[in-house]
């Protein structure tokens, strides 16, 4: 494809909405949103090509657009579509070339019919429950709600394809189909009886397989003795029919779940039991075959907003083996504000592990500490520290692997030449003996974000030195460098961005990886003629906190308000106040909430949610999983998902190459909510979800809040 | 029609929104389309509805304040309300004996529904039932730390029955 078809698209890109505007009556009654990115991007490797972050060289342009119409036919009555749409000949950005429609749908509700509805076509979630089906499609999806005094009733059927993008469908596609019917009483308990089918033609690694798996599952709340309990239940079985070896499978899965609070809201409590058979595996869950889990946790609220975390663990796996091996994990966590006088927040977590087979082949423990902590030092410069040390104990060898690590950071406010923004300089020091590598590590680095009216400028060095000091293995040196400027002007936008990489291995050549790209950003915004789409009511100050109530918009004074009532006074670092606060209860990795803005009004919001283990792609897609799901559970399935490439070891290099994407949306009132793992310039990897106003397509990975490290 | 000088002819109150979100349960969850209320016994739905004067909801929410600092709150709430007694008695156990609420301003007033009384109710009784978001100021003397102001933002949902003047 030539430049001249990419440029081509482009305007057209950009004269479709503005002719829209224009008062063709064909759009009249349509809101119109959307943005279109034209980019190129040139690459050049030297050295030894294979260590090289960036695979291919040479000139990568693309065109994509990604575009919204609503109309609202009345209260009760709504329609929306949404696609994105591709013209490529990046080898990063897709791996398809030319025209690509990667992303559509159609969304038809209306309330005031004799059967309340919601029709949906194109890309699909469909979710149901863990043990059934969670996953995004290619098909449509049907929502009726009968109307019952006193009761709520949901009835959903879809049906679709496992597939990416909308090309080339491929004869032996994945297909599954699923029906399920919810019935139950607003705060009361409820019931959900599905049952989802998949096939799944023969493919070169697999044989024609078919499956069903039927599940019913419960909620009951109740009160006992002051305290609000709920029961939670599901059972699913499947059945599963293989030409291959496996041949006719039939197993159980099920989960069983007490939780509890407080009147007061300040203590919190559950139990967990999940046991799912080895041929337990529906293509669209989420269960792990062969194990058996068994949870609890206590958590406590003191009076200063400190939050106190126990948890107990027992995973079995390999269940119904000869061979089973047992994980347990006993762990507490505290969050918040460590000292009020000093503004001093963190998140201590502390954790022991313990695994071993029967057969003894594996058999091994581990202590993990780890300390975050953030401090105002003076008026301009905030403090961080994160301390880590794990020390792992493998009885098979033996042998004891510890690992020690500190980073020492700090935030600067800096105002210059009508330039502001922070500056962030640190430090990581870290020693790792034992698991046949010892080496001491250094690791100096430097990032900085700044704005001067439309101009927005952030940048990043990071340097690491690793003296092995275990003989034949040789020392290493690694240092990456971005530099990213951004220019709005109106609904334009301009960027340019450069990357350099170097690898020195002290046995082998050098690497030096270059990119340096430019892009132009068109955005639109169309309202439906004939009146705007009436408002919602305003958000509300809820008991606990919610990112859907610190909404771009709002009162900045106010959402701080709101968060410092729950979790203490925040840190500031440039234009956001952030604060250390268990936002996911179920999630024990380190959470971070940061509410965005310099001025009166908020920007946006963000939930920071750190990996434990990114080295591990295996502990890093379980740790996503986990986090993903607790979304799932208190958003509801999202109004758009893209998956693209696998966990790897350095996330951050695939998505630097196009390789993974992981992103959910939910529209809101108030523009979108937005969960992922974005590319960070400083390299670091963290699942964030923000609530913004909008957000580019989703395979543009570079959204992190960069100016929090 | 208009609607001035509305005679209020009784308020019922409706929940301020449930507690905070915690972790909810794995499997789906209920997410509402939005339907036309079904109308009350006596009551057909008004197509078109009228808007309600900023000042009666406003004496409407000052009214509910009342009754919650007079230890009166359990009279204005809806039968409809889940737990209302609980409520209430967490409120008599909490708050102490002489907290207020103050209300500091309305921010949005959104009619969720509207019902005009039938030929035996009267036609010219309007039932509408809005969603007010108000900003409020919880006041009390703590014996330790002297004059205390608890502000927040809240939304409450009312049902208001008033009569039309022709």
């Amino acid at each position: 494809m030539s430049a001249r078809r990419l440029i081509l698209l482009s305007a057209l890109v950009a004269g479709g909405p503005a002719a829209a505007q224009e008062g063709g009556t064909l759009l009249a009654g349509w809101a119109i949103s959307g943005e279109s990115t034209t980019r190129a991007e040139y690459y050049s490797i030297s050295g030894n090509g294979n260590a090289s972050s960036f695979p291919d060289d040479g000139f990568h342009p693309f065109t994509e657009l990604d575009l919204t119409l609503a109309r609202r036919i009345s209260p009760f009555n709504r329609v929306t579509v949404g696609f994105g749409a591709l013209l490529n000949q990046s080898d990063y950005r897709s791996a398809e070339e030319g025209f690509l429609l990667e992303r559509f749908r159609v969304e038809w509700e209306k309330g005031d019919g004799a059967v309340p509805f919601r029709a949906t076509a194109g890309d699909v979630f469909a979710f149901f429950s863990p043990l059934t089906i969670q996953r995004s499609l290619k098909g449509g999806l049907v929502e009726l709600q009968p109307t019952t005094p006193g009761l709520d009733q949901s009835i959903v059927l879809f049906a679709g394809l496992d597939e990416p993008i909308y090309r080339n469908f491929p004869d032996d596609s994945s297909i599954f189909a699923g029906a399920s019917w919810l019935v139950g009483r607003e705060d009361g308990p409820s019931l959900a009886l599905s049952g989802v089918m998949n096939w799944q033609e023969a493919t070169s690694t697999a044989s024609q397989a078919t499956q069903a798996t039927s599940s019913v599952a419960f909620e009951v709340p109740f009160g006992l003795q002051g305290q609000s309990l709920t029961l939670e239940g599901e059972g699913a079985f499947f059945h599963g029919e293989d030409t291959g070896l496996t041949g006719t499978r039939n197993d159980l899965g099920n989960y069983l779940s007490l939780r509890g609070r407080d009147g007061g809201n300040r203590l919190d409590y559950g139990l967990t039991f999940e046991r799912y058979g080895a041929d337990f595996d529906p293509a669209g869950g989420a269960a792990i075959s062969d194990r058996a889990t068994l949870e609890g946790f206590t958590g406590w609220r003191f009076d200063n907003g400190l939050r106190l975390r126990g948890r107990l663990q027992r995973f079995t796996d390999d269940l119904t083996s000869d061979n089973v091996t047992i994980t347990r994990i006993a762990g507490v966590t505290l969050t918040g504000p460590f000292s009020k006088a000093n503004a001093l927040t963190g998140t201590l977590d502390a954790f022991l592990r313990d695994a071993a087979d029967e057969n003894g082949t594996r058999d091994e423990w581990s202590g993990t500490l780890r300390l975050g902590l953030a401090m105002p030092v003076t008026d301009q410069w905030t403090g961080r520290l994160n301390l880590f040390t794990e020390m792992l104990e493998d009885e098979t060898i033996p042998d004891t692997r510890i690992t020690r690590q500190a980073v020492l950071g700090a935030s600067r406010q800096v105002q210059a030449a009508g330039w502001r923004g922070t500056v962030s300089p640190s430090l990581t020091l870290r020693r790792v003996t034992g698991g046949n590598l010892d080496s001491d590590d250094i690791g100096p680095g430097i990032g900085a974000s700044f704005r001067n009216g439309n101009h927005a400028l952030n940048g990043n060095w990071r340097l690491l030195y690793s003296n092995r000091r275990t003989p034949g293995v040789a020392d290493n040196l690694t240092q990456d460098m971005a530099l990213a400027w951004g220019y709005t002007m109106g609904q334009h936008r301009f960027g340019a961005d450069m990357a350099y990489s170097e690898r020195q291995p002290g046995n082998a050549e050098d690497t030096h990886g270059f990119r340096v790209g430019v892009s132009y950003t068109l955005r639109f915004d169309k309202p439906a003629a004939g009146g705007a789409i009436a408002a919602g009511p305003a958000p509300v100050t809820p008991d606990s906190i919610d990112l859907r109530d610190l909404a771009p918009g709002r009162s900045l004074a106010q959402a701080r308000q709101i968060v410092s009532f729950e979790a203490g006074e925040g840190v500031s670092f440039g234009g956001a106040t952030v604060w250390d606060y268990r936002y996911l209860r179920d999630i024990d990795a380190r959470q971070r909430l940061a509410v965005l803005g310099d001025g009166t009004v908020v920007q946006g919001s963000a939930l920071l949610v750190d990996f434990d283990d990114t080295g591990r792609p295996e502990n890093a897609e379980r740790a996503f999983q986990r986090v993903r799901e607790a979304l799932l559970r208190r958003y509801g399935a999202p109004t758009s998902s893209t998956a693209r490439g696998a966990f790897v070891a350095d996330l951050n290099a695939a998505m630097e190459r196009g390789e993974f994407v992981r992103v959910d949306e939910w529209r809101t009132p108030d523009g979108v909510m937005r969960f992922g793992i974005p590319r960070r310039l400083d390299g670091t990897v963290r699942m964030e979800l923000q609530h913004a106003r909008r957000f580019g397509a989703p395979e543009d990975t570079l959204w992190s809040v960069e100016a929090i490290p | 029609m208009r609607i001035p000088g509305l005679l209020a002819l009784a308020v019922l109150v409706l929940l301020p929104l449930g507690e905070g979100p915690a972790d909810a349960r794995r499997f789906r969850d209920f997410q509402a389309i939005s339907r036309p209320e079904a109308a009350p016994r006596g009551f057909t739905t008004v197509e078109q509805p009228l808007r309600l004067p900023r000042a009666l909801v406003e004496a409407t929410v000052r009214d509910v304040f009342a009754a919650w600092s007079d230890g009166r709150l359990r009279e204005k709430l809806s039968d409809r309300f889940a737990d209302a007694e609980r409520l209430v008695q967490q409120i008599a156990i909490s708050a102490p004996q002489d907290a207020r609420i103050r209300l500091l301003g309305l921010q949005s007033i959104n009619e969720l529904g509207q019902f005009r009384g039938d030929a035996a109710t009267g036609p010219d009784i309007i039932m509408s039932r809005v969603a007010v978001v108000a900003r409020t100021a919880l006041e009390f003397d703590d014996p330790t730390n002297g004059f205390q102001r608890l502000e927040g933002t809240h939304e409450y949902i009312f049902t208001i029955t008033a009569r039309v003047k022709r």
